[in-house]
C-alpha cells in the first residue's frame, strides 16, 4: 500500500523532493524511459509490419514454431506458450516482490526477487534452445529455409542444398531471419539486463540497504521495468507467433 | 484512482489468473479456430486480446491504475502516436504489396 511507504526527503525539487503527479521522481524517470523503449520496440514491429505488408507470401507460425525440445512431436507454439507462461509468473513473484517491500518484509523480497530472477533466466534459457534449433534448421538473418509448398500457402522447409540452388529473387520473405532474430534479440537483451539489475538489487535487498533508506522503492522501479519487458513480449507473441 | 488505495494480493492474484486464461485461450484459438475464423477476424481477435493483456499488465502489476489521472493521461497519450505510426507504415507496405504483385 503506497500509504505505508516511509516519505523521505530530499533537498530540493531537482533532487527529487517534490513529487509530481504524486509518484516519486524516480518512478517517473522510470516511466520516461519506458516510454521512450516502448517507442523504439514500436518501430522495431511497425518495421516488422510494414515489411510483412509488401511481401505475398510470408511463413506460417504453425509450421516454423512446431517443436518442442526433447519431443519428437508437431506440437505449433507449445514452447513459446511455455516461454510466456515463465515471464508471466516472473511478473506475477516481481509483483509480489514490491507488495512486500511496501509491508517492509525483507525476508520474503528476496524470495520473491530470487524466484523473478530464476524466472527471468529460464526465460533466456528457453530462447537460447529455440535460437539454437531455428539455426540449424537454416534460418540466418540472410536465408530463410522456410518457403512456399507447390500449394503456395504451406509452409515447407528445405535443406541447406535446396536453399542453394534458391536465387535472392526466389526466396520468399528473405528478411523473416533478420525481423526475428533482431526484434526476439532485441527482447532477450532486455531480459538479460532486468535479470543482472534484479541481481543487483536483491544483493542490495539482502545488505539492508533500503532498510536503511526506509523505503524499497527501488525494488518498485526494477518490477516497472521487468513488467514492461513482459508487456513487449506480448506483443511479440502476438506478431510473431499467432499472426 | 489515487491515494490510499494499492493491489492486494486479492487483486494482483486476480489479475495473474486473467493472464494465464487469456494465453490459454489465445494458444487454444490458434489451433481450433484459426482456420474456421479465416485471417482476418482471427488477427482481430488476438490483437484484442493481447490489448487485453497489455491493459491488465499495466494497470495492475504497473500500478498505473493507482497512479493520478494526469499522470495516466500524460503518458498514455504519448504512446497513442504510435497508433498513427503503425497505420501509416502498414498502408505503406500494402502499396508497395499492390505495386510489386498486381
Amino acid at each position: 500500500m503506497s500509504a505505508e511507504l516511509v516519505e523521505f526527503e530530499h533537498e530540493g525539487s531537482w533532487k527529487g523532493g517534490s513529487k509530481p503527479f504524486g509518484a516519486s521522481y524516480g518512478k517517473i524517470m522510470m516511466w520516461f524511459f519506458l516510454v521512450s523503449d516502448a517507442f523504439t520496440f514500436g518501430t522495431f514491429l511497425i518495421a516488422y509490419g510494414g515489411l510483412r505488408f509488401t511481401q505475398d507470401w510470408w511463413p506460417d507460425p504453425a509450421e516454423v514454431f512446431s517443436s518442442f525440445p526433447g519431443f519428437d512431436a508437431h506440437v505449433p507454439l507449445a514452447f513459446v506458450t511455455l516461454m510466456t507462461f515463465i515471464l508471466i509468473a516472473s511478473s506475477y513473484t516481481m509483483v509480489m516482490a514490491v507488495y512486500e517491500g511496501h509491508h517492509g518484509n525483507r525476508k520474503s523480497v528476496v524470495w520473491w526477487m530470487l524466484a523473478t530472477v530464476l524466472g527471468g533466466a529460464a526465460f533466456l534459457g528457453c530462447q537460447a534452445i529455440e535460437w539454437t534449433h531455428l539455426i540449424h534448421q537454416g534460418l540466418s538473418l540472410f536465408s530463410n529455409p522456410f518457403q512456399p509448398g507447390s500449394d503456395g500457402i504451406s509452409t515447407v522447409v528445405k535443406t541447406a542444398e535446396e536453399m542453394s540452388v534458391l536465387s535472392v529473387v526466389d526466396m520468399k520473405a528473405i528478411n523473416f531471419g533478420q525481423l526475428f532474430f533482431v526484434i526476439t534479440g532485441f527482447h532477450g537483451s532486455h531480459v538479460l539486463s532486468g535479470v543482472i539489475i534484479l541481481i543487483v538489487i536483491t544483493a542490495n535487498v539482502v545488505g539492508g540497504t533500503y532498510e536503511r533508506r526506509g523505503h524499497y522503492e527501488m525494488v518498485e522501479k526494477v518490477g516497472l521495468y521487468w513488467h514492461f519487458v513482459d508487456l513487449v513480449w506480448v506483443f511479440v507473441f502476438l506478431v510473431f507467433y499467432l499472426i | 484512482m489515487a491515494g490510499d488505495h494499492g493491489p492486494t494480493k486479492k487483486s494482483i492474484g486476480k489479475v495473474l489468473a486473467v493472464l494465464a486464461v487469456i494465453t490459454v485461450l489465445e494458444l487454444a484459438s490458434f489451433y481450433v479456430l484459426r482456420d474456421v475464423l479465416g485471417k482476418a477476424l482471427f488477427n482481430t481477435m488476438m490483437i484484442i486480446m493481447s490489448l487485453l493483456k497489455c491493459f491488465y499488465i499495466v494497470g495492475e502489476f504497473m500500478h498505473m491504475k493507482y497512479e493520478r489521472k494526469q499522470f495516466v493521461f500524460y503518458t498514455i497519450v504519448t504512446i497513442t502516436l504510435l497508433f498513427w505510426f503503425i497505420g501509416s507504415i502498414l498502408w505503406e507496405g500494402s502499396w508497395w504489396n499492390g505495386v510489386r504483385f498486381n
